[in-house]
Formats: C-alpha cells, sequence, structure tokens
C-alpha cells in the first residue's frame, strides 16, 4: 500500500473533540487527494476503450452504463455464450451505428476467451462480469496485462485469490474498482462519512443480512431437481454447496468449458447458466461458481460497514460462531470491540437481540444497521429511506434527502476519473478484497461450525490454526493465478 | 448424552453408505452428516484421523466421478500424509485427476512434493501443466532442479507452466534458476519468464531477501522485456529502494 492510501477522513475521536453534537457540520468529500499512481494510461483528458469481460444480466447493465457515457469506447465484448456475446456486440454496434454518417458501425471485436481481449493493445481498461469463479483470475491476468479494471463484487473466491488481486494490481500499477456501487450513492456516502466521523457516538453493534440456502434452492426453477438439492435439509445451510446434477446437453453456442474456467468440473446443468437469465447470479448456489450471501449482498454489506466502521483495509479479529453460545447469530468482533452481527431477517434484531425499538422500520438490503451510543440508523440500499432515530441524530446529519437513489451514484465515474488521474478510485483492491474476506471468513466459520480468530494483518487464522488450510484452493488445470 | 452420541454415529454411518451409492441424481441431504462431521474435525485429532481413513477407504475403492470429488473436497478440510499416497494414485485418472491434484496441492503434508514428482514422467497435457503448478505451491527445494529442466521444455506450455512455479517458489534456489533463465530467453517465453521473475522478486522481498529481488528487477528493466514487464520491474525496484 505504500504510497497509495487515501487521506481518510477526520478519526472519530477528533469529530467528538470538536463537538459531534454540533449541527451544520460539513463532512468531507468521499474522495481526498491521493498519491499519483503511474503515468501511463489514457491521456488525461483521452477516451477510454474498454473491453467488456461476461454479458449477462449484470454484464447488460454495465454495458448500458458503458454506451451511455462519451468518455468511454467500447472496442470488444467477451463471453462464453455465443448468444450472449452477439447480443453484446450487435449492442455496441448498433448504438456507436447511430453516431456515424453512414448509420453503420462494424468495429466491435467479440470474443469468447477473455485472454484474446486482454492482449488487444487498443484496449484501457476491462470491466469483468463474470460469475464468481472467474473475477480474481480474470482481474490478475488483465493487470499483467497492464489494463485497469472495474471487477464485479465479491473480487475474489477465497482469502488467497483476493490477496493476489491486490498483489498483482499495484505490481502493475493499476487502478481498480470494485463493483460494489452502493457506497456511490450520495445519501449512502453521507451517513457512513457520518458514523465513521463519530455521529453515533461509539458504535457498539451492527447488523447485516446472512442468508441460507433456503429461499434459493427452495426457488420454481429447482423444482425438477427438488430430490437432488433436498432444500430441507441443505436449505439450512449458508455456504455453498455441491449438488449432483444431472449432466444435460450443453446449449448451442455457449462453450462451457471455458465458462467452467478455474473452477472445479461440473458437468452442464441448467441451473448454472440458461438463455434468458433467470436472474443474476444463478450460480451462486453452487461452491463451484460461488459464495451464497457474499454473493447476493454480503460482499456489497461488507463494503458499506467496513467503511462506516473505518474498517474498510482490515477485517475483524475474531467470527464468533453461535454453537459458543456469546450470541445467537454468527458475529464478527472487530478489534475495538465493534460487534457485527449477521441475521436472517431483520426480525431478529428486535426479537433476539432487541437493538432497536419495536417500531423501527427496517428494510431493505446492501447495507447493515448501526446501533451506537447516540441511537441507531440504517445504510440499506433498498426498501425506503434512510431510517434512525433519535430524531435528532437527523438534524446533525442533516442529509437533503432520506431517499436512497440506487442509480444516481458515482461509482463508473470515479473508475473513469481515476483512470485518467492515476489515482486510486473510491473502491480499490484492497478494500475489494477486504469486503470478500469477511464474507469467506464468515463461511468458514459455518463450515467448521465453531468460532475463530482472525489475524487482518497476516491475514491468518490464529486459533485454530488448521483452518488456515481454507484459505485457498487449487485451480482447475490448467489455470492459475 | 451417550443416546445423542449414539444417534450422531449413527447419522454417521448413514450417511457414508449413502456416499458409497453417491452418484449423478443422488440426494444430497444425505452427505450433510458428513459435512459437519468434517468441519468439527478441523481440530480434533482424533475424529479427523477417523473421518479421513473413512474417506480414503471410499475413495480407494472406485467411487463415481460424484463421489469421488465430494471426498476430495472433505479431505481438502482434513487430509494428511495419510491421504497422499490415495489421491497420487488417482492423478491419472482421466475423471479424477484434477480434482485429486487440487487436492494434493493444498494439503499440508511433506510428501505431496515427491509424490506429484513422481507423478510427472506419466502425464500430458492439462494434467501436467497442473501438477507443475502445484509443485510451484510445495516449499520443497528439490523441486527447483525438477522446474528449472522444464523451464526449457520444447513444449512452450509446459515451460511456460514451468517458469511460473519457479517464480511461485520466489526462494533463493528459484533464483538462481532465473539467473539462468532470464539470460537467453527463448523469445516466445519472453512474457511467461519475465512475469514468472516478478513473482519470483516479490517472494523474495517477504522472505526477507531484497538485495536478490533488486538483482532481478534490474535484469527485467534491461531492453528485450515486454513493455508490462519492465513497467513492473521497475515500480519493484523503487519500492526496495524506498
Amino acid at each position: 500500500m505504500t504510497g497509495r492510501s487515501l487521506a481518510g477522513p477526520m478519526p472519530r475521536r477528533t469529530f467528538l473533540r470538536r463537538g459531534a453534537g454540533a449541527a451544520g457540520l460539513v463532512f468531507a468529500p468521499l474522495i481526498l487527494p491521493a498519491t499519483v499512481w503511474g503515468a501511463e494510461g489514457p491521456a488525461p483528458s483521452g477516451r477510454v476503450n474498454v473491453g467488456l469481460i461476461g454479458k449477462g444480466l449484470m454484464g447488460s447493465g454495465h454495458l448500458r452504463r458503458l454506451l451511455g457515457d462519451p468518455a468511454f469506447r467500447v472496442l470488444a465484448v467477451c463471453d462464453a455464450d455465443q448468444v450472449r456475446l452477439t447480443d453484446g456486440k450487435n449492442q455496441v454496434e448498433q448504438h456507436y451505428a447511430d453516431d456515424t454518417a453512414s448509420g453503420t458501425y462494424r468495429g466491435c471485436a467479440a470474443h469468447v476467451d477473455y485472454r484474446e481481449l486482454i492482449a488487444r493493445p487498443d484496449i484501457d481498461a476491462v470491466v469483468i462480469v463474470t460469475p464468481d469463479h472467474w473475477h480474481a483470475l480474470q482481474a490478475v491476468d488483465a493487470a499483467k496485462a497492464g489494463k485497469d479494471v472495474y471487477c464485479e463484487k465479491p473480487i475474489s473466491m477465497t482469502v488467497e485469490e483476493g490477496r493476489r488481486v491486490v498483489e498483482y494490481t499495484q505490481r502493475h500499477q493499476r487502478v481498480f474498482q470494485t463493483g460494489s456501487q452502493y457506497r456511490s450513492i450520495t445519501t449512502i456516502r453521507q451517513v457512513c462519512e457520518f458514523i465513521r466521523a463519530g455521529g453515533l457516538g461509539r458504535v457498539k453493534s451492527v447488523f447485516t443480512l446472512f442468508n441460507s440456502l433456503a429461499s434459493w434452492i427452495g426457488g420454481e426453477r429447482f423444482k425438477p431437481y427438488a430430490r437432488i438439492v433436498n432444500a430441507d435439509i441443505c436449505g439450512k445451510s449458508y455456504v455453498p454447496l455441491d449438488f449432483a446434477l444431472p449432466p444435460e446437453p450443453v446449449p448451442e453456442g455457449l462453450d462451457w468449458e471455458m465458462w467452467v474456467g478455474p473452477a472445479p468440473w461440473r458437468p452442464y446443468n441448467s441451473l448454472y447458466h440458461i438463455n434468458p437469465a433467470p436472474g443474476v447470479v444463478p450460480w451462486s448456489f453452487c461452491d463451484a461458481f460461488g459464495v451464497t450471501s457474499l454473493t447476493w449482498h454480503l460482499a456489497h454489506s461488507a463494503d458499506v460497514i467496513q467503511w462506516a466502521l473505518g474498517m474498510e483495509t482490515s477485517g475483524p479479529v475474531e467470527i464468533l460462531h453461535p454453537a459458543d453460545g456469546q450470541f445467537p447469530t454468527l458475529t464478527c468482533r472487530y478489534a475495538d470491540g465493534t460487534l457485527l452481527h449477521l441475521v436472517d431477517h431483520w426480525g431478529m434484531v428486535k426479537d433476539l437481540y432487541h437493538a432497536v425499538p419495536e417500531t423501527a422500520r427496517l428494510a431493505g438490503n446492501f447495507g447493515g444497521l448501526f446501533v451506537g451510543e447516540r441511537g441507531w440508523i440504517t445504510t440499506m440500499t433498498t426498501g425506503g429511506p434512510i431510517e434512525g432515530g433519535p430524531e435528532g441524530l437527523f438534524e446533525d446529519l442533516r442529509l437533503p434527502s432520506r431517499e436512497v437513489n440506487v442509480g444516481a451514484n458515482n461509482h463508473h465515474a470515479n473508475w473513469l476519473e481515476c483512470i485518467r488521474t492515476r489515482r486510486q478510485p473510491s473502491n480499490h483492491e484492497e478494500i475489494g478484497h477486504r469486503s470478500a474476506s469477511l464474507g469467506h471468513l464468515a463461511n468458514i466459520a459455518c463450515w467448521t461450525g465453531r468460532s475463530l480468530k482472525w489475524d487482518p494483518v497476516a491475514e491468518t487464522f490464529t486459533d485454530p490454526p488448521a483452518a488456515n488450510r481454507l484459505l485457498r484452493r487449487a485451480m482447475r488445470a490448467p489455470w492459475r493465478i | 448424552m451417550k443416546a445423542e452420541s449414539s444417534s450422531v454415529n449413527g447419522a454417521l454411518d448413514e450417511a457414508f453408505s449413502q456416499l458409497a451409492r453417491y452418484a449423478t441424481g443422488s440426494s444430497r441431504g444425505g452427505l450433510v452428516p458428513i459435512d459437519e462431521a468434517v468441519g468439527h474435525a478441523l481440530d480434533d485429532a482424533p475424529l479427523r484421523a477417523t473421518l479421513e481413513q473413512r474417506l480414503l477407504s471410499q475413495l480407494s475403492g472406485a467411487p463415481s466421478v460424484e463421489a469421488g470429488y465430494y471426498i476430495c473436497d472433505k479431505l481438502r478440510f482434513i487430509g494428511s500424509s495419510a491421504a497422499v499416497p490415495v489421491l497420487a494414485r488417482l492423478l491419472t485418472d482421466p475423471a479424477l485427476g484434477d480434482i485429486a491434484r487440487r487436492t494434493l496441492e493444498v494439503l499440508p503434508a511433506v510428501e505431496v512434493s515427491g509424490a506429484l514428482r513422481r507423478a510427472l514422467p506419466k502425464l500430458d497435457g492439462s494434467s501436467r501443466i497442473g501438477v507443475i503448478h502445484a509443485l510451484g505451491r510445495q516449499a520443497d527445494p528439490e523441486n527447483v532442479p525438477v522446474l528449472a529442466r522444464l523451464s526449457k521444455d520444447t513444449d512452450v506450455a509446459v515451460a511456460a507452466a514451468a517458469a511460473g512455479a519457479l517464480g511461485t517458489l520466489g526462494s533463493l534456489r528459484a533464483a538462481e534458476a532465473f539467473r539462468r533463465l532470464l539470460d537467453q530467453p527463448r523469445p516466445e517465453l519472453r512474457l511467461a519468464i519475465g512475469q514468472a521473475a516478478l513473482d519470483c522478486a516479490a517472494g523474495l522481498l517477504k522472505t526477507g531477501h531484497p538485495s536478490d529481488a533488486k538483482a532481478i528487477y534490474r535484469t527485467l528493466t534491461e531492453s528485450g522485456w515486454p513493455e508490462v514487464v519492465v513497467r513492473a520491474a521497475r515500480q519493484g525496484l523503487e519500492s526496495v529502494s524506498s
């Protein structure tokens, strides 16, 4: 991290000394000047040539965002599925054709293999929107090829993978943005800065959602495989599982070998991938390709929570399993004593922990509920406006609006700006790695059924040391980081 | 308490019985008692040894591909030296060779390295590449000469993988091998060798050998190396000097 640290907002204690309760406080902007990164990259005001890797539902959203911004030029699309690939290429060419005098444009390349895309010298940056098992490998390979990276969350399948992403990004001086965009929504940003600066006083506990497989594998599309997935038993698992799903004919145009890539081999089954997509991350229940809650929402929530706690480049020191009896749900303890309770649903915050008034309206996702000395406040992105109490908190916070407008975020814009200035983005590689790590640690506690002690500096378990073997998994040959 | 323990053991016996029949289309729920026992065994040596033996017994008995994958995944949690010969025998198995290698690669057992080296001559294609990568993850000095020889293989993929594995080792002996590799690299391997040498230098830095890392960085800043390698080497030099 030498020479790359963002200047953070003022420490909580400093804030408190200056009078946390005073009205009219002005909070520091999110992005403060950082050390200028390497000189190579597009010209400061130049257009950024981008390749999109992965054109599923999320990839389509990214593509629309990129095409809608004249500062980006999409030169290539990549997908292992020819249907999605062709659709992406056509979408790009149609968009740019509208800007030409002739009304035609044929300048978007289509690649099944991402290695061809990142080898192109005309591409400055890539947006990685593939299934989770690809994220770290593609991010590292892109960095090694000299490309700047925007990578969907979680950026890794294991703690070790995430550390590799950090190391290679920094070694090659790349600009890396983690795709947890909720921190870039104005309202969420203001609330996080408020908490971080001590607006709640000392934060005692935080709550966020951590869900089992129940609702996922109990869904309609799993019904034909009900006997195999055993939702009544396997639905209790918080970690992804492997299922002996029957092989099905690989759809025409899908390169299944490439789709599986570095993950443990699984024969094709439509539960993993099908057109049209049944929703985002359909593969996330399977331990070869995804990481359940971390894929669904925890990577976002961890990002917002650890940022507000000032822990975004660190992590908890203990993961306390409910089997040990200290807390009724899985709980992470940070070095300053703050507790992060992972709950199945918001009702547990009232019924089990009695942490907020019965009248508190808790809804939504992609954030957390913070309880501090001065009151409580939410940072959830979906489910309505910011809630909290007592009302005096909001007088200090001075939000222009409690509404959370998901679309109004500057996450891609921040990445673009940093590509030009060679500065660290708001959600750089270390932050993305630490958010993902929180989910990995929680999953390891679930796998082992016990509490764990974690050293966030060395990134190793101190108790039991045997758990350290779960920090990595090898890739299917011939892939490697 | 005794009744509860007996019930747990009964469920585990039944789960192992289901594992023996586990195949495509089998119900996953029946294996959950094994999942739970393996998780709990992480710091319970007697339970770990018992479970490992039961898993190895089934793995030795021609399991289905699905059962083989499941067993290997559980050995990732609790496998020991005892698992090495069983997994090593599977390295040449077309269906289970890859998962066996991936499990071996992460086992904390000194016997892994030798088993991987002995398997190399029997393997080709991706299987061979996988074992070469795995050798790079074992902190065993005896792997260096093997990898150094393979880094000169006529098969570019094998040579690149071997260079990569040497880089992953990141040891002083690996650095010695790189001194020769960096001298006259084959043109088609310049990028792979350059990236691998960067890995080696990073490994040397982590283990407290900055002057050896610096020597590699200096070499990589000379002309002829791909621009991405040169830039990273310059950055490395700066970080060592600062």
